[in-house]
């Protein structure tokens, strides 16, 4: 076996374990979940015909070849139920092929109907979609390909996959801190300042920001740093740790200031399942082991207090 | 010595464990070519190509189905005017009532926001205005006419801020519709 094929083999395909796989798939769908709930009272609104955008221009937009909601036109006629009515029924059949996939049963099925259905009002919603989006559909088309079942062996599908989660986050990063980096903006502060005083996005009163521009400019390179820098330190294992937790840091920041929960959820769960699986279980088996010793230690007072 | 016959014996043992098959090479190219295709999208493959090719269209298809085809410019270059929209609405007594359709649920109104961003792109305005207004007169069906007013909130720099300047709603669209 020359060079090329065993640094290939060994990092493509050496075998290793599903779980951070399993994880990515229950922690999408629970995301899915919450984001289909959260929006079903106001399904119409965005994904109905006569919905604020209508139908003919989210056609107009993503193209008639794309699947969407106004395929159900002929559908609704033929049924004789209103095209709103349609739209109820394909939302629940989404979040009940979410709940199949969470649940482990017939797992590329029910990833391929939930992509589907996804794909479908994320077109039809195209003018109201954002980052969230993006994530579930990635998410859920990787559901349907990876080896996402619980209590599979060790195998060489499992590290492909995972390398290519763990490129496709390196790239997301690195082409968004470009992006960013490309304004001027990021560099003097601005950014974090503007996006503060959003009323859309500010959760507390930020004007106080302006005081400290350094602070602003500080958050701004950070973000630069962590972003541009991700393909750099999640692949050095010296920093990995410390990237990780940056990175969720970072997403967190952006639930808690922003109110982009399900952004900040979505990008922490690729995160972990890519590079932070190793952590989250050491630190939960260190986690359960301080609770034994706990435990033991305060069964230990009680008996001495009985006697 | 013994380290090096302790390798070799791993490295048989995992070999015959393990060989790559045809299979995995095919899954393995495949997987490549989708990050590369990621990539080049994330780099804008579009804008310095043109849509028009045949070989970019179909990588634009591939990458809307499976979430290759996306850019990652959340926030960037630069984050722009925060934008409202107000619906004034008359009913045939005269009556007006003026109303935001922002409510109770921060997810969706997220997504109300998304759409309204569309007003900063001038071709969008007029046809986007309509779409709002028809769902808003559908909504409140007493109402014959709407008047779509777009606000855009221009925030100060952090300089201008401590100099006493303060975030200032200026209208850039207003437009009445009518029921038919």
């Amino acid at each position: 076996m020359n060079t090329f094929t065993h640094t290939w083999q060994a990092f493509f395909l050496a075998p290793s374990s599903s779980r951070p796989l399993v994880f990515f798939r229950i922690a999408i769908t629970l995301l899915g979940l919450s984001q289909g709930i959260w929006l079903a009272g106001d399904a119409i609104l965005l994904y109905g015909e006569q919905g604020l955008v209508q139908w003919p221009i989210s056609e107009g937009i993503v193209g008639a070849h794309m699947p969407q909601l106004s395929w159900l036109k002929s559908l609704a006629t033929a049924t004789h139920l209103s095209t709103d009515k349609w739209v109820f029924i394909l939302l629940f059949v989404y979040l009940a092929a979410l709940t199949g996939l969470l649940a482990g049963k017939c797992i590329r099925v029910m990833a391929l109907v939930a992509w589907a259905l996804h794909f479908m009002l994320m077109n039809t919603g195209f003018m109201a979609a954002y980052g969230v989006e993006t994530f579930m559909h990635i998410g859920l088309c990787y559901c349907i390909v990876m080896p996402v079942k619980r209590g599979a062996a060790d195998s060489a599908w499992n590290t492909l996959s995972i390398r290519v989660l763990q490129l496709h986050l390196c790239i997301v990063y690195l082409a968004s801190g470009i992006e960013k980096s490309m304004g001027i903006q990021w560099w003097n502060g601005e950014a974090i300042w503007q996006t503060l005083m959003h009323t859309q996005f500010s959760r507390f009163d930020m004007s106080w920001l302006s005081e400290y521009p350094w602070l602003a400019r500080l958050i701004c390179w950070s973000t630069l740093l962590v972003e541009i820098g991700y393909p750099v330190y999640m692949w050095f294992r010296p920093l990995r740790l410390y990237g990780y937790l940056a990175v969720v840091l970072l997403h967190l920041g952006i639930a808690i200031c922003m109110g982009l929960e399900l952004f900040g959820a979505a990008m922490i769960i690729f995160s972990t399942a890519a590079f932070g699986w190793p952590y989250v279980t050491a630190a939960w088996h260190r986690f359960v082991q301080w609770r034994k010793g706990f435990s033991r230690a305060f069964a230990a007072t009680s008996c001495y207090e009985t006697v | 010595m013994g380290n090096v016959l302790r390798k070799e014996v791993a490295h048989a043992v995992y070999n015959s464990f393990f060989m790559i098959t045809w299979k995995h090479w095919c899954w393995t190219g495949i997987a490549v070519a989708h990050l590369l295709i990621a990539a080049l999208h994330a780099a804008h493959l579009e804008e310095w190509t043109g849509h028009q090719q045949p070989l970019i269209k179909g990588l634009a298809t591939y990458g809307d189905y499976t979430g290759a085809g996306n850019i990652f410019s959340f926030f960037a270059p630069a984050v722009g005017n925060e934008i409202a929209v107000i619906y004034t609405l008359a009913a045939s007594d005269s009556s007006q009532r003026v109303v935001r359709l922002e409510g109770n649920n921060t997810e969706c109104n997220r997504r109300i926001q998304t759409i309204y961003n569309f007003f900063s792109i001038e071709e969008a305005c007029p046809l986007l205005a309509q779409s709002c207004a028809s769902y808003m007169l559908r909504r409140y069906p007493g109402h014959h006419v709407v008047r779509v007013t777009a606000v855009a909130r221009h925030v100060p720099g952090m300089q201008e801020y401590r100099g006493g300047a303060r975030p200032e709603w200026s209208p850039f669209l207003v437009k009445d519709y009518y029921k038919r």
